[in-house]
C-alpha cells in the first residue's frame, strides 16, 4: 500500500521535473545558443522479490546538442566575420576610387581638357586660371583620397585594438566558466546552461579571431590562437596586446602576452579581415595611387620645364609629390641614413621592399613575397643602388641585421601639391622660335622649331643658321654642314627643319621665344602626355593605370562580397542545422506540456486512489 | 533531416528569406532610379573600368570638338580678313591699270589719296583682332599690334609662329597664319628676278617684268642692261663684266642666263635697266611703291617711261600678292574642310562610344521594371508566408 502511494508520489515529482524542464525550454525558446533540455525518466525497479516496480524518477536532464554542429557554427562565424569586415572596408576604397563624377580618373581627364583650352588660347589669362583650378582640384583629389585611405588605416588600427580587448574579455570569461564546469563536474551533473554559455562565448571569440579548441577530460575547453599559442588553459587565460609595427609605429599589430608579435600569424574573424584588408587592398591601392601621382608629377614637370611662361622664363615644376619613404626598423642598432628617390617612372612598380644589411652586403627583397630583388650600383650618392625605377643611397653606420622598409609610392599622393599659382607662370610656349629672315633671297623657310633638351645651357642663346651656298650652311659660326631640304637640324637643345631652296647668304635665326604669348607648342606637348604610354614599361598611360587600379580594387571587393554571401549561407545553414537538433520547438513543448500535465494529473489520481483504498481499509477496520 | 525544426530556426529562415527579397528589391530599385547597371566598381569591375575608359574618351572628344570650334572660328575670321585683303588689292590693281594707261596725270593726286586710304585699310585688316584680346596675324606675339605704319613703310612686330590645335586624337590643324607668312614672305618681281628702269633714264623704253626661261641657267646676280648708244646695249653682271652685247630692237626680247626681258619704246644712250634677284617684299611695300611712283607728275618722256616701268613692276607685284593671298586662302579652306571632316569623324565615334557606354552602363528599363514588379510580389509573398507560419502555434489552441 505504501509502495503504491510512493509510486504515485514518484510520478508527481518526476512530472514536476519534466514540466519544469519544458517550461525552461519554452522560456529559452529565443535564447541564442540555448540547447533544449530533456528530462529522462527511468522506471524504479522492484525491490527484493516484489513483482511490481516502484514508480519512476528523473535520472538526468539531457542537453540535446551535437558538438560537431556547434564547431561548424564557430568556424563559419570566424570565416564570415573575416569576409564581412574585409568587404565593408574594401567597399569604402571601391567607392572612394570609382565614385563617378569626382573620381581621380574624371579629374585627370578634366585636367587635360583644361590644358587643351590653354592650348586653344594660350594668351588668355582666364583659360590659364581655369587650368590652374583644375590642376589644384586634381592635387586636392589625390590628397583627399590619401586622407580617406589614412582614415581607413586608422580604422583598421581601431578594429584591431577593439578586437584585442574583446578577445581578452572573452578569454577571461571562458576561463571562468571552465573553472565552474571543472568544479561542478567533480560532483554532480554539469549544468547544461553553463556549457551553452561557453559555446556561445567561443562563437563570439571566433567572430573576432579564428581559434581552435581542445576538450579536456575534466570538462574544461582549452583555446589556441595563431597556430598553437594557448589563449585559455583550464581556468586561466593569457592576454593579447597591441604592438607598433617595427617600421611604422602608427600601425597597430597584435602581440601575445609574452611579447611575441603574432600579427602575421593570426587569421579569421574581424581582426583577420581588417589585417587582410590592410595588406591586400589598402596598401596596394595607396601604392597604385601614389605611383599615378609620381607619374603625373614626373612627366608633366619634365615637359613643363621645356616650355616658356608668359614672363619669358623657362617653366618650373608644376606639381610637388611626396618623396619615397625609407623606414628604419625599430630593432636597428646601426644609424645609417637611407634615402630613396624615383629613378625611372617607366619601370617603377607598386611594390614595397625590405632593404637588409648583413654586415657586409646590402640586399633587397619584396616586402610582400620575400623574393630577393637584385640591385645594381654600390649605394653611394654617385652610384646608388638601382632597381625597378628607384634609386637607393645608403650612408655609413649600418650594423649587421639592420633593415629598412622602402615604400616608393606610399607617401606620394599625400604630398601632391600645385606649385604654380600665377597663371602667367604656366609654360605654354616653346622656349625657342625660329625665324626666316625677310632679307633672304631664296624661298626656303624654317619651321618654328621645338625643344628637345630643356636643360641645355645654351638653349636660349640666339643662333643664326647662315647658308654659305645653296647646299651648305653654318650654325653659330661652326660648320659648314650639308643641307638637305626638310631634314631636322639639332643644335643647343632645339630642333628646326628648313625646307625649300635657300641661296647664299640666306639667314635663319633661332632665338628665345620671349614674346610668344600666343604660342601653344608646349601646351600641346603637355596635352600629349595624356595618351602617352609610359608606365609599366611603356604599356599604360596615366588614365590606364587609374583604370587598372579601379578594376583591381573592384574585383577584390566583388570577390569579397561573393565569398561573404556564400559564407553567410554556410553560416546560416550550420546555425539551422544546430537549431534543428538543439533548438526549441514551441509546438513540441506545448505537446509535452499537455503530456506531462496529464501524466501529473494521473499520478495525482493514483494518490487519490491510494487514499480511497486506505479509507476503505480504515472503514472496514472501524466497523 | 529529421523533420524536426526549431521555432527559432523557422523564424530565422523566414526572416532571412524576407531580408534577401528586400535586398534584391532595393538593388533593382536603385538600378531603376539611377538607370545604371552597377553602382560601384565592385558590382561589376570589368564594366566599371570600361565605363571609366569610355567616359574618358567621350570627354576627350568633347574637348576635341571644342578645339575644332575654336579653330573654325579663327579660320573663318582669317578667311574673311583674306577676302577683305583680296578686295582691297583688286581695287589697288584697278587703280594701277588705270594709272598705267591713263595719260591724264592730273588725276594721280586723287588716286594717291585713295591709295593712302586703301593702304590704311589694308593695315587695319592685317591688324584684325582675334576676338579674344589678341591679333589674328601676329604669330605667337599676339599681345603687340603686329603691323605699324609710319610715313614710308609698314613694320611687322609679330613673329613667324603658327599655332596648331588638336582636333583629332592624332590630328592637328593650324588655326591661322602669321602676318609674316601672309603679308611678308612673298617674292617680288616675277618670283625670280625684278626689273627696274634707272630714274635717270632719258629714253622712252619701258621694261616689262621679264620671265624665267631656263631655271638651270639662271645665276642670281645684280645685272644691268646699259645702253651705250640709242641702239647698242650691253648686259653686265654684278662685277661689271659684260656678258652680252647686242643691238636694241624695240619690243624685242633680251635673253641671257636663262631669263627673258623685253623693252619697248625708243631707248637713249646712257639709259640703264637693273635686273636683280627677287627679294621678299611685303604687300604694303608694293602699295607704298605704287604711291611713291604715282606721287607728282612725270617731268618728261624719260620720267614717264620710268613711271611705266615702275608701274609694270607694281602690277607684277600686285599679281603675285593676289596669287599669294589666294594660295593662303586655299590653305585656310583646306583646313576648314579638314575641321568639318574631323568634326564629323568625332561625332561618329562619339555616337558609337555613347552606344557602347550605354550598353556597358545603362539598364534595360523594361527588363528592370518587370524584375522590380516580380521582386515586389515575391517579397509580399514572403511576408504573408511569414505571418501565416508565425500564427500557427499549438499554444493558440490551448486554454
Amino acid at each position: 500500500m505504501t509502495d503504491f502511494l510512493n509510486t504515485g508520489v514518484s510520478g508527481l515529482i518526476a512530472f514536476q521535473r519534466a514540466l519544469a524542464t519544458t517550461s525552461h525550454n519554452i522560456a529559452n525558446a529565443n535564447t541564442v545558443g540555448f540547447s533544449r533540455q530533456q528530462a529522462l525518466l527511468t522506471a524504479r525497479p522492484a525491490r527484493g522479490t516484489a513483482l511490481s516496480g516502484l514508480g519512476t524518477e528523473v535520472s538526468s536532464v539531457r542537453r540535446i546538442y551535437d558538438q560537431y554542429l556547434v564547431g561548424q557554427v564557430q568556424t563559419n562565424t570566424s570565416a564570415f566575420n573575416r569576409l564581412q569586415s574585409f568587404h565593408s572596408l574594401a567597399a569604402q576604397v571601391d567607392n572612394l576610387l570609382a565614385g563617378g563624377g569626382t573620381s581621380v580618373g574624371t579629374m585627370l581627364q578634366d585636367f587635360f581638357n583644361a590644358l587643351d583650352t590653354v592650348a586653344d588660347d594660350p594668351a588668355g589669362l582666364i583659360t590659364r586660371e581655369a587650368f590652374l583650378g583644375q590642376a589644384r582640384a586634381l592635387t586636392q583629389r589625390f590628397t583627399q583620397a590619401e586622407s580617406r585611405l589614412n582614415a581607413l588605416d586608422r580604422d583598421v588600427n581601431n578594429r584591431v585594438s577593439n578586437s584585442v580587448s574583446e578577445i581578452n574579455a572573452l578569454a577571461e570569461s571562458i576561463a571562468q566558466i571552465n573553472g565552474q564546469i571543472v568544479a561542478s563536474s567533480s560532483g554532480s551533473q554539469v549544468s547544461s546552461d553553463l556549457l551553452d554559455q561557453r559555446d556561445n562565448l567561443l562563437t563570439q571569440l571566433n567572430g573576432h579571431v579564428a581559434v581552435t579548441t581542445v576538450q579536456q577530460d575534466d570538462g574544461a575547453t582549452n583555446v589556441f590562437i595563431a597556430n598553437g599559442l594557448i589563449l585559455v588553459r583550464g581556468s586561466s587565460a593569457e592576454s593579447l596586446g597591441t604592438t607598433q609595427n617595427e617600421y611604422e609605429p602608427t600601425r597597430v599589430g597584435v602581440r601575445f602576452q609574452n611579447g611575441t608579435e603574432i600579427t602575421s600569424r593570426i587569421s579569421g574573424g574581424e581582426i583577420g579581415g581588417a589585417l587582410d584588408f590592410r595588406r591586400e587592398v589598402l596598401d596596394p591601392a595607396r601604392n597604385a595611387l601614389g605611383r599615378l601621382a609620381h607619374g603625373i608629377t614626373e612627366t608633366l614637370n619634365a615637359q613643363h620645364r621645356e616650355g616658356l611662361d608668359l614672363t619669358g622664363l623657362q617653366g618650373g615644376d608644376l606639381f610637388a609629390v611626396g618623396s619615397p619613404v625609407s623606414l628604419a626598423s625599430a630593432f636597428n642598432s646601426g644609424a645609417a641614413a637611407v634615402t630613396t628617390s624615383i629613378d625611372d617612372i617607366t619601370t617603377l612598380t607598386t611594390d614595397d621592399y625590405v632593404l637588409r644589411y648583413d654586415g657586409a652586403v646590402w640586399s633587397l627583397e619584396n616586402s610582400e613575397t620575400g623574393v630577393a630583388v637584385p640591385m645594381t650600383g654600390t649605394g653611394t650618392p654617385a652610384d646608388p643602388f638601382r632597381v625597378n625605377g628607384i634609386a637607393i643611397e645608403v650612408g655609413a653606420g649600418a650594423a649587421a641585421g639592420d633593415r629598412y622598409l622602402i615604400r616608393p609610392n606610399s607617401n606620394a599622393a599625400a604630398g601632391m601639391d600645385l606649385l604654380v599659382s600665377d597663371p602667367a607662370k604656366i609654360a605654354a610656349a616653346a622656349a625657342i622660335i625660329a625665324t626666316t629672315s625677310t632679307a633672304n633671297a631664296g624661298n626656303a623657310q624654317v619651321s618654328v622649331g621645338q625643344v628637345i633638351d630643356s636643360s641645355h645651357p645654351n638653349l636660349l642663346n640666339t643662333v643664326n643658321i647662315v647658308f654659305t651656298d645653296p647646299n651648305n650652311y653654318m650654325i653659330g659660326g661652326t660648320g659648314p654642314f650639308p643641307y638637305t631640304s626638310g631634314d631636322p637640324i639639332d643644335f643647343n637643345g632645339w630642333r628646326v627643319e628648313i625646307s625649300g631652296t635657300p641661296q647664299a647668304g640666306d639667314t635663319f635665326a633661332v632665338s628665345t621665344n620671349t614674346a610668344g604669348s600666343a604660342d601653344n607648342r608646349n601646351a600641346l606637348l603637355l596635352s600629349d602626355l595624356q595618351s602617352l604610354r609610359m608606365l609599366d614599361n611603356g604599356t599604360s598611360s596615366l588614365g590606364d593605370s587609374f583604370g587598372t587600379l579601379v578594376a583591381s580594387v573592384g574585383t577584390v571587393t566583388q570577390h569579397a562580397a561573393i565569398n561573404r554571401d556564400a559564407q553567410q549561407i554556410l553560416l546560416t545553414d550550420s546555425e539551422q542545422a544546430r537549431l534543428t537538433i538543439s533548438g526549441v520547438n514551441l509546438d513540441e513543448e506545448a505537446a509535452n506540456l499537455l503530456r506531462f500535465e496529464q501524466a501529473y494529473q494521473a499520478a495525482a489520481q493514483v494518490i487519490s486512489v491510494a487514499d480511497q483504498l486506505f479509507q476503505t481499509l480504515i472503514g472496514a477496520v472501524a466497523r | 533531416m529529421s523533420g524536426r525544426i526549431s521555432t527559432q530556426g523557422l523564424y530565422l529562415q523566414s526572416l532571412a528569406a524576407m531580408l534577401n527579397q528586400q535586398a534584391a528589391l532595393a538593388r533593382t530599385q536603385q538600378q531603376v532610379s539611377t538607370g545604371r547597371r552597377f553602382a560601384t566598381a565592385a558590382d561589376n569591375p570589368v564594366a566599371a573600368a570600361r565605363e571609366l575608359d569610355l567616359s574618358r574618351s567621350l570627354k576627350r572628344i568633347d574637348q576635341l570638338q571644342q578645339n575644332i570650334s575654336v579653330a573654325n572660328h579663327r579660320l573663318s575670321l582669317e578667311d574673311n580678313a583674306l577676302a577683305e585683303v583680296t578686295d582691297t588689292l583688286q581695287r589697288v590693281r584697278e587703280l594701277a591699270v588705270l594709272v598705267n594707261s591713263d595719260t591724264n596725270e592730273g588725276a594721280r593726286d586723287v588716286i594717291v589719296e585713295e591709295l593712302d586710304q586703301l593702304l590704311s585699310h589694308l593695315v587695319q585688316t592685317a591688324n584684325i583682332s582675334d576676338g579674344e584680346g589678341g591679333y589674328l596675324f601676329a604669330g605667337f606675339s599676339a599681345k603687340a599690334q603686329p603691323f605699324v605704319r609710319d610715313n614710308t613703310m609698314v613694320q611687322y612686330r609679330g613673329d613667324q609662329g603658327q599655332r596648331f590645335l588638336q582636333i583629332g586624337s592624332e590630328r592637328r590643324v593650324a588655326d591661322g597664319d602669321s602676318g609674316a607668312s601672309v603679308f611678308q614672305l612673298l617674292h617680288n618681281g616675277n618670283g625670280t628676278f625684278t626689273t627696274r628702269a634707272a630714274s635717270t633714264n632719258t629714253g622712252s623704253a619701258i621694261v616689262d617684268n621679264g620671265a624665267l626661261r631656263d631655271a638651270s641657267a639662271w645665276i642670281p646676280d645684280n645685272y644691268k642692261i646699259n645702253f651705250l648708244t640709242d641702239t647698242d646695249y650691253q648686259v653686265v653682271d654684278g662685277g661689271g663684266v659684260p656678258i652680252l652685247v647686242d643691238t636694241y630692237e624695240d619690243g624685242g626680247v633680251i635673253s641671257f642666263n636663262g631669263i627673258d626681258v623685253s623693252l619697248s619704246g625708243p631707248a637713249a644712250a646712257g639709259d640703264s635697266f637693273e635686273i636683280d634677284p627677287s627679294r621678299y617684299q611685303d604687300i604694303f611695300a608694293t602699295v607704298q611703291d605704287f604711291m611713291n611712283a604715282a606721287t607728282g607728275q612725270s617731268a618728261d618722256s624719260g620720267a614717264r617711261a620710268v613711271f611705266h616701268s615702275d608701274m609694270n613692276s607694281v602690277l607684277g607685284n600686285l599679281d603675285r600678292a593676289l596669287e599669294h593671298i589666294a594660295t593662303v586662302r586655299t590653305r585656310v579652306g583646306t583646313r576648314l574642310s579638314a575641321l568639318d571632316d574631323q568634326g564629323q569623324l568625332n561625332l561618329d565615334s562619339r555616337l558609337s562610344l555613347e552606344i557602347t557606354l550605354s550598353d556597358v552602363r545603362d539598364i534595360d528599363i523594361i527588363e528592370a521594371a518587370s524584375r522590380l514588379d516580380l521582386e515586389r510580389v515575391s517579397l509580399q509573398a514572403a511576408q504573408q508566408a511569414f505571418l501565416r507560419v508565425q500564427n500557427l502555434s499549438l499554444f493558440r489552441l490551448l486554454g
